[in-house]
């Protein structure tokens, strides 16, 4: 009969040496850097081309996702059809996410067809013409899609709280609106293209199993691309914000709160991100988190709330976010500023410092649990200029901050005077 | 070379094969076991043979709600997440209309934990009344969050109660109505508990850098002494062959026309499940799909559109869902997606485009396999469906499928009598925005 009412004895997480596993890197001939992990008992790859094409560098809104859209959609060999046809045969998927500060392009295959695909992407990337009727059918259809999301209070509050904390013109800030999509040009799409893809900034990240000819095959197809432009990225003004506190209704009807509150935060680099992570964790990064055992699971106002720290290049933003019902929204809200203010005035008991170094840990361990999580994590730091001794700072921080740093964090970053705070209904 | 070496060689183009191993306990409990050396994790997954379909008809959303219970603390243990958390893990549970699963994971040397917190919890709840009163709550923000606050957000429960009759498949996992969540009582999590929660109803997998030996040692000790009790057979109506078009209607405050269309099709386990599922993938997966091309490129009668089935073990649902261009008469959209349901009856799919489905699903399967965490709950899954080995075999029978048998498969599904239809219109019809 085993004793239940005790804990098995642990391994302490914290024990763990957690170390990432390394990264190779190649300049292609034509200084295209590539990156890339071997490894994984599948037979199968990803390859993600990250192009600094996002939204920060277009002068009229859309068109950067437009662009991320459109561009496999015609080159002047094949038709939109035929493109994803080819992918689709050999069961690829090839996606292009559109953010902030780059784009994606996502290419995921069983490796065995690495070879017929590499060419269709190099095509892509240096032969696409945006034909005016894949044009007008991406706008009339993103005008739809837009429509619909205008009606989710959670889609609504995310972008309302980008532009209360960045304001309208930034490109953190700015929302495209139904009016932008109809004033698209097929002309700001094609220059955009040739800026920011024909001669852009790009990086090659690949992971998981493939032949030896591997970068051969990559060399062969992108050796040659004249790319190896370096962009900087585009100087952006924050401004103070001009509402602090907003209410908003877009269904009258509506039976639950979008709830925002986020202030502007310094960017990785800066000496207390590490520390602000393991901060953000007790808050409300985890399930266990404070705002977690109190609004969700003692109160039951809502099905979950989460603190998050957003990863931009130039600013990110430390912000709380949740679904709660309409008649307990401001009960949650003055628990979130109460979570808040605890944090700022006691210190974190030892034994929850304890539970949350051990969880992050592990989550760490998990988190290289394979060729593409590695990736994930070389892909992050090489795209913000980091390298892995900032892999090892985290771990450390983990391992080692103390309370009373904790409690200084707090001091300086969680003043509720410095939250913009935003409810959507 | 010996034999299994020069098999695994000729099948090498394939993912590799998922080694595993199973033994039962005396008290009726599944076990299997699936070692991987190259992570220093371990997944610990159970998974019970229960869902929504086990349902009192005036008691839904039940099956759902006991999930979020079952974190509410065991007879032994107060609480089960911050152990867990304690030793590096994490955790979370998912409930479907068959089945209700929990899924933890943990650096391997901690895995007794999940193995004391996991048999505690199957021995039996603390029953908490605090914990039934706070999980009501937040479940109703969870139906509220996901089907009242949001666009379209009904139209699964109109299609459900439409399609099927006496099948328990007419409600939501999540409910059919909040008053139903908000009525539950602790004797009903009670009696669901002891019903369901048992040994020779669940399947335990343990999947990562662990031993035999050593989950066997660790499943004895820990939940071999589970009494047995009384393992739940489950006796549900079957849906009633339907012989009529069934069509309903309604009027929203949604942005465009949408339309919702469903045919009673085969189960997860019948023969016919493989060919049905590359059927909608041949309707619409992805641009290059029948559906994209004729009705979004060519036609513009859609803004999006997409063919899929439940997969669920009872006979499920293919469900064809789009949304209408503005301006286009949702009449008009559906007599489109008709014709092409015709098409594929008529014109069968050429051998490259049946390829195309079959490259897809052998690129996903493989895809599935990459992490541990989708390894262990594929082998439970499989295991619940009859044999954990089908992660390694289901591939060979989609493979086999012919054409002939998508055109058969579309004769028997897409039959209008077999058929229930939801228009869903937008209320103020000259509002631009």
């Amino acid at each position: 009969m085993p004793d239940r009412k005790k804990a098995p004895a642990l391994k302490e997480p914290n024990a763990y040496e957690v170390r990432l596993p390394a990264c190779e890197k190649i300049e292609l001939k034509s200084q295209v850097p590539l990156f890339y992990v071997k490894g994984g008992a599948e037979p199968v790859v990803q390859i993600e081309w990250v192009l600094r094409a996002g939204n920060i560098f277009e002068n009229n809104k859309g068109v950067a996702a437009a662009v991320a859209a459109l561009f496999k959609r015609g080159t002047g060999k094949k038709s939109a059809f035929e493109i994803s046809r080819q992918f689709e045969f050999f069961g690829a998927s090839f996606q292009a996410v559109c953010q902030a500060e780059y784009v994606v392009l996502s290419l995921e295959t069983l490796s065995k067809y690495i070879g017929e695909l590499l060419p269709l992407v190099r095509e892509l990337l240096t032969d696409a013409i945006f034909p005016d009727d894949e044009f007008e059918l991406y706008r009339q259809n993103s005008i739809q899609h837009l429509q619909v999301y205008l009606k989710k209070s959670d889609f609504v509050a995310d972008r309302e709280m980008g532009t209360m904390l960045f304001g309208r013109n930034n490109p953190y800030g700015k929302k495209t609106a139904i009016a932008d999509l109809d004033k698209l040009s097929l002309t700001d799409i094609k220059n955009f293209y040739e800026k920011n893809y024909l001669d852009g900034d790009l990086k090659i990240f690949a992971s998981g199993q493939w032949d030896k000819d591997f970068v051969e095959l990559m060399e062969h197809n992108f050796g040659d691309l004249n790319i190896g432009n370096k962009k900087v990225l585009p100087d952006v003004e924050t401004q103070e914000p001009e509402i602090r506190k907003n209410d908003l209704v877009i269904d009258s009807n509506g039976v639950q709160a979008s709830i925002r509150i986020a202030r502007i935060f310094p960017d990785k680099k800066h000496p207390d991100f590490q520390k602000a992570l393991v901060l953000n964790t007790i808050f409300g990064g985890y399930f266990g988190s404070r705002l977690q055992s109190n609004i969700r699971e003692d109160k039951g106002y809502t099905y979950g709330i989460y603190s998050y720290l957003q990863f931009n290049l130039k600013y990110t933003l430390w912000g709380i976010s949740t679904e709660s019902g309409k008649e307990v929204a401001d009960a949650a809200i003055s628990e979130i500023y109460k979570e808040m203010d605890r944090l700022t005035k006691e210190e974190v008991p030892q034994e929850e410092l304890q539970l949350v170094r051990n969880y992050s840990i592990g989550r760490q361990l998990n988190g290289l649990d394979g060729p593409f999580r590695i990736m994930d994590w070389w892909r992050m730091l090489i795209m913000n200029d980091l390298d892995e001794k900032y892999f090892e700072e985290r771990i450390r921080t983990i391992k080692t901050i103390t309370p009373g740093e904790l409690l200084e964090v707090a001091k300086k970053y969680l003043k509720p005077e410095d939250f913009l705070e935003l409810k959507v209904v | 070379m010996n034999l299994e070496l020069a098999i695994h060689f000729l099948f090498g183009n394939f993912a590799s094969m998922i080694e595993f191993s199973r033994f039962s306990l005396a008290n009726g409990l599944r076990v299997i076991v699936h070692e991987d050396h190259t992570t220093p994790m371990a997944v610990v997954n159970v998974l019970y043979d229960v869902g929504a379909r086990d349902e009192n008809p005036e008691k839904t959303g039940f099956a759902h709600m006991f999930e979020h219970l079952m974190f509410g603390g065991s007879i032994n243990i107060p609480v089960y997440d911050s152990p867990l958390q304690m030793a590096g893990g994490e955790n979370n549970a998912y409930t479907t209309s068959d089945l209700t699963d929990y899924y933890c994971r943990l650096p391997a040397e901690n895995l007794e934990t999940a193995f004391w917190l996991e048999s505690d919890r199957m021995l039996s709840l603390a029953f908490s009344r605090k914990s039934l009163n706070v999980q009501k709550k937040v479940v109703s923000e969870e139906f509220k969050e996901n089907f009242i606050n949001q666009p379209y957000g009904d139209a699964w429960h109109k299609l459900r109660a439409l399609a099927y009759r006496v099948h328990p498949y007419q409600w939501m996992t999540i409910g059919k109505d909040l008053s139903h969540i908000e009525s539950a009582r602790l004797q009903d999590v009670k009696d669901f508990f002891f019903e369901h929660y048992t040994p020779a109803n669940a399947i335990l997998t343990v999947a990562g850098n662990v031993s035999l030996d050593q989950v066997k040692s660790l499943a004895e000790k820990w939940f071999g002494e589970i009494p047995v009790r009384k393992k739940y057979e489950r006796h549900l109506p079957e849906e009633p062959v339907q012989t009529e078009a069934r069509f309903l209607e309604v009027t929203a405050d949604v942005p465009l026309d949408a339309i919702y269309k469903c045919w009673h099709g085969f189960s997860r386990t019948d023969a016919g499940f493989y060919s049905m599922d590359l059927l909608t993938d041949i309707l619409s997966g992805g641009n290059s799909s029948r559906l994209y091309q004729s009705l979004v490129k060519d036609k513009k009668l859609f803004s999006s559109i997409s063919c899929y089935h439940t997969g669920s073990i009872d006979p499920g649902m293919v469900v064809i869902e789009g949304k209408l261009v503005r301006g286009i008469k949702i009449e008009d959209g559906d007599a489109a997606i008709q014709d092409e349901l015709e098409k594929i009856k008529n014109n069968p799919p050429d051998s490259p485009e049946l390829q195309k489905v079959k490259n897809g699903t052998e690129s996903s399967l493989a895809f599935e396999d990459v992490s541990l965490m989708n390894r262990a709950l594929s082998l439970a899954n499989y295991e619940l469906l009859g044999d954990a080995n089908y992660i390694n075999t289901e591939w060979d029978l989609y493979n086999a499928v012919t054409t002939d048998d998508i055109v058969n498969t579309a004769k028997k599904i897409f039959r209008k009598e077999n058929s229930s239809t939801l228009y869903y219109r937008r209320k103020n019809q000259n509002n631009y925005l």
